[in-house]
């Protein structure tokens, strides 16, 4: 299956290419929405429609890194508001042969596959909403 | 509501519930004959009769109503399995829906004539007899037709079969001839079954008697028709076609069916019997009633230019018309729509609102343009060009609010719709309560935009649920507290500057604030430290906190495990805002605060800390420039002295986490929904524009005080605060610190 591949600093992600609409390259400014979780980083009006984006190493719990976000990519379907701050993309990969993934299991992540040598690791889109979602529920 | 306006109403609703009649048996109708009549069809039938008996009453149109009680009786018999939907069934249901539209037309033009309110009655015995016993000992159908016995003859057993089941079933029965060239009547005949085909059953091809000229080939074909004689025709037209209907005797005894559908003017059977071609004078069934005026009766011979005419069966008859006529005073029901009204789906006006919030903006950034061009002398521009592209402008944006205007208006609609609904269901409600209520309306005419008004009718059902149920007492109680036996329960709109208050209340016996407040401690709502600090109208509020519900016999009205947080909620979706009001002894009233319009709003503009938000300008009451040393602590809580009104003071920035600079004087601005007010304080004041909001994605739905998205046009995005929410979260601190 192909798979959308992105990078938060180095570490290897990718989502199912059914699962994203689009890459854009993020707005000089996000407009914050106050009140929201920290990993919201703020909403975008996309071609009309307001798009809430969230940025992946936070929603995944990753340690900082020096290297800003430049790119949103945007979910598809059911998901088309949805937004996630990665570091770059890389491109359209097929990945085949996922297996789970070791250690701490969340339900953002399916799995992880070995692409060109490297480890990649593939996310689930309704686990990334289920995430999301999570992240209002504790505040509030 | 009174005069032509609510009979303009009642007509555009009654149309378009027999637009959807119409549409649900023509459905039928294309199933007819078959037994796997779609049921959802048949409930959708009933339900259409059901709001069309209540809609016409509702409106004192009593002909209509009486009609409609028939239908839906009779519908309600078919959709209980205790009828059969045969073809008298279904051609009856066509006739009525006829006879519908003529009784609207005559509605329409506040007429009512003898003749038309006779067909009604008619029509209306006529559904209720549809049913009836089925004959007993019943002649063969067979020979109610009157078919050329040596036609007849030739006739195979399973052709004849099906010739008798037409019959019976009172299918309109045609012979149909057509002439073809011996070169290539094959593919000519094929194309004819073809075009039957869709239009009803072919039950038998037969060389026709008649020849079919020198180098032709006639066929008979009889066909049981589905549809009316029009329908065939048309559905016939470019085909060598010609029509001829096979005429049906009534049964012998008269069957009440069969006589309601073929009226005066049906000579005796006897009459008719002898010979195999018969006369022409007879009544038309039903289904003919349509059929086009008779042309002359020969048959055109084969070479003659293909042409639809639909003649009597014999060749020497008198023309159909005639006898159509006698029986059918009335003119063809127009077929010209009796309403000026268009309905339109309201996304496309969504869509059309989009649009035009966007040319606002374009009309924003020329505008800017047009004041650079003015001022800058650095473009090199001539001054009249300048003054042209201002001017010009200008123009634009008058054109553009007129459209705005428009298209705003376009989408109003009076709540009278919605309070009417509920005015039905009032009634049955009180029953099932064993109250006696009497229910008044009024303000029914107040506009508001079609997807508030859409959305109220399941807040308003509630409360109204809620004051028959519970503020209500039952008679006798009434009578012992020295009141009315009836309880009475109104419903009120008003429009109140860019709002509209809509208000349930009615004169029971209150609410019990202390009771209230029992709940409320019992279900840990508050604590009892909070509760012995409220206020009356605070006890009161607490009705509407998540999991309140201050009966415990869970009713079979209100008691559904909704409570009014739902309907605050609701509201809350709406940018509205609900108030209680409540006497013991003397009753209780909820008042809605509901914008007019969501579409395009007007909002100031705002800065707190170099971040830029909308405020719609609605609940906009006045603007202030506040010292700091205007500011007074009550209870640890800041608030703002207005002309001897003490206002809850709300810092933005504080409120939504930001840094707060210090700053000489603050801009309040004073925001105010039904009685509540509050100033909330924002750094800059950047105007006023209009704005399009689009809702946050339901992830960001439960941030609370922000309603939506807009975008000024220098291609940012800025947030739209809540008013309703930021009063409520003003209101909840004042509580919650108290």
């Amino acid at each position: 299956m192909r798979h959308v591949i992105f990078r938060v600093e180095k570490e290897r992600y990718g989502l199912p290419l059914s699962a994203v609409r689009e890459v854009v390259v993020p707005p000089a400014r996000f407009t914050l929405v106050p009140r929201a979780p920290p990993a919201i980083t703020g909403v975008m009006n996309l071609r009309g429609r307001v798009v809430t984006v969230v940025e992946l190493r936070q929603l995944l719990n990753l340690p900082e890194g020096p290297t800003p976000p430049a790119r949103v990519v945007l979910l598809d379907r059911g998901r088309r508001d949805l937004g996630l701050l990665v570091t770059d993309v890389d491109g359209i990969e097929a990945v085949e042969r996922i297996s789970t993934a070791p250690g701490r299991v969340t339900p953002a992540v399916r799995g992880v596959a070995r692409l060109g040598g490297l480890g990649v690791t593939v996310l689930e889109p309704e686990g990334l909403d289920a995430a999301v979602v999570a992240l209002f529920t504790p505040s509030k | 509501m009174t005069g032509t306006k609510a009979l303009a109403e009642f007509v555009a609703e009654a149309t378009e519930i027999l637009d959807a009649l119409g549409r649900d048996l023509l459905a039928l109708d294309e199933v007819r004959g078959r037994d796997d009549a779609d049921p959802e069809r048949v409930n959708g039938l009933f339900r259409a009769a059901h709001s069309l008996k209540g809609l016409a009453g509702l409106f004192g149109q009593e002909r209509i109503a009486r009609l409609a009680n028939g239908a839906e009786d009779l519908l309600d018999r078919l959709r209980l399995g205790r009828l059969r939907l045969d073809d008298a069934v279904l051609d009856s249901l066509v006739d009525a829906l006829d006879t519908f539209q003529s009784l609207l037309a005559e509605a329409s033009r506040g007429e009512e004539t003898d003749g038309l309110s006779r067909r009604a009655e008619d029509m209306a015995t006529r559904l209720a007899r549809l049913g009836s016993p089925p004959r007993a000992a019943e002649e063969d159908p067979l020979e109610r037709l009157e078919l050329d016995p040596q036609v007849r003859a030739v006739f195979t057993e399973y052709e004849e079969h099906r010739l008798r089941e037409n019959v019976r079933r009172e299918v309109s029965l045609w012979r149909v001839r057509a002439a073809f060239d011996l070169s290539d009547f094959d593919q000519g005949l094929a194309d004819l079954n073809a075009r039957l085909k869709p239009l009803g059953e072919i039950i038998s091809t037969l060389p026709s008697a008649r020849p079919g000229g020198v180098n032709g080939i006639a066929f008979d074909l009889i066909f049981g028709a589905q549809v009316n004689g029009d329908a065939l025709t048309s559905g016939l037209l470019g085909t060598p076609a010609e029509l001829f209907q096979l005429p049906v005797r009534p049964v012998v005894g008269a069957m009440p069916v069969a006589t309601a559908a073929s009226p005066e003017g049906a000579p005796s059977p006897k009459a008719r019997r002898g010979g195999g071609r018969k006369k022409a004078a007879r009544a038309p069934p039903p289904s003919e009633e349509t059929a086009p005026p008779a042309g002359e009766g020969a048959p055109s011979a084969p070479g003659v230019p293909p042409r639809m005419r639909a003649v009597p069966a014999v060749e020497s008859a008198a023309p159909l018309a005639s006898d159509a006529g006698g029986a059918r005073p009335e003119a063809e029901p127009s077929l010209r729509s009796l309403t000026q009204t268009v309905r339109v789906d309201i996304g496309r006006l969504d869509g059309l609102i989009n649009m035009v919030g966007e040319l606002l903006l374009i009309k924003a950034n020329l505008q800017r343009l047009a004041e650079t061009t003015r001022q800058d002398g650095a473009i090199a521009v001539s001054k009249l060009f300048g003054q042209e592209l201002a001017r010009e402008t200008r123009q634009l944006e008058r054109k553009l609010e007129a459209l705005q205007e428009g298209l705003l208006e376009a989408r109003m609609v009076p709540v009278g719709q919605v309070f009417d609904k509920l005015a039905r269901l009032v009634r049955r409600i009180a029953r099932d309560a064993g109250k006696e209520i009497d229910f008044a309306i009024s303000g029914g005419e107040v506009e508001l935009d079609k997807l508030i008004v859409e959305e109220l009718s399941d807040p308003l059902m509630h409360l109204i649920r809620n004051a028959i149920d519970h503020g209500a007492e039952p008679p006798e109680a009434r009578l012992a507290a020295g009141k009315s036996r009836r309880a009475v329960v109104q419903l009120h709109a008003e429009q109140k500057g860019n709002h509209v208050v809509i208000s349930v209340s009615d004169d029971g016996s209150g609410i019990d604030e202390t009771g209230v407040r029992d709940v409320a401690l019992a279900r840990r709502l508050v604590t009892p430290a909070q509760a012995a600090e409220m206020s009356r109208r605070e006890l009161l509020n607490l009705i509407f906190l998540p999991g309140f519900s201050t009966r415990d016999r869970v009713s079979e009205l209100s008691g559904r495990g909704v409570g009014l947080d739902v309907v605050k909620n609701n509201l809350g979706n709406l940018s509205g805002i609900i108030d209680v009001w409540s006497e013991r002894g003397r009753g209780t009233a909820f008042h809605l605060t509901l914008p007019v319009t969501l579409a395009i709003i007007r909002a100031l503009v705002v800065g707190v800390s170099g971040r830029t938000y909308a405020v719609p300008l609605n609940s906009v009451l006045e603007i202030l420039a506040v010292r700091p040393e205007d500011i007074s602590t009550v209870e640890r809580r800041e608030v703002l002295d207005l002309r001897g009104q003490t206002l809850p003071f709300l810092r933005l920035a504080r409120l939504f986490h930001l840094p707060e600079r210090p700053v000489g004087r603050h801009f309040v601005v004073v925001v105010g929904l039904a009685q509540q007010r509050m100033g909330i304080a924002v750094d800059e004041l950047h105007g006023q524009q209009d704005i399009v909001t689009k809702p946050l994605g339901g992830r960001l739905r439960s941030v609370r005080g922000i309603s939506g998205a807009t975008d000024l046009g220098n291609r940012r995005t800025v947030l739209v605060l809540d008013v309703a929410e930021l009063l409520e979260e003003g209101i909840a601190q004042e509580r919650r610190r108290a």
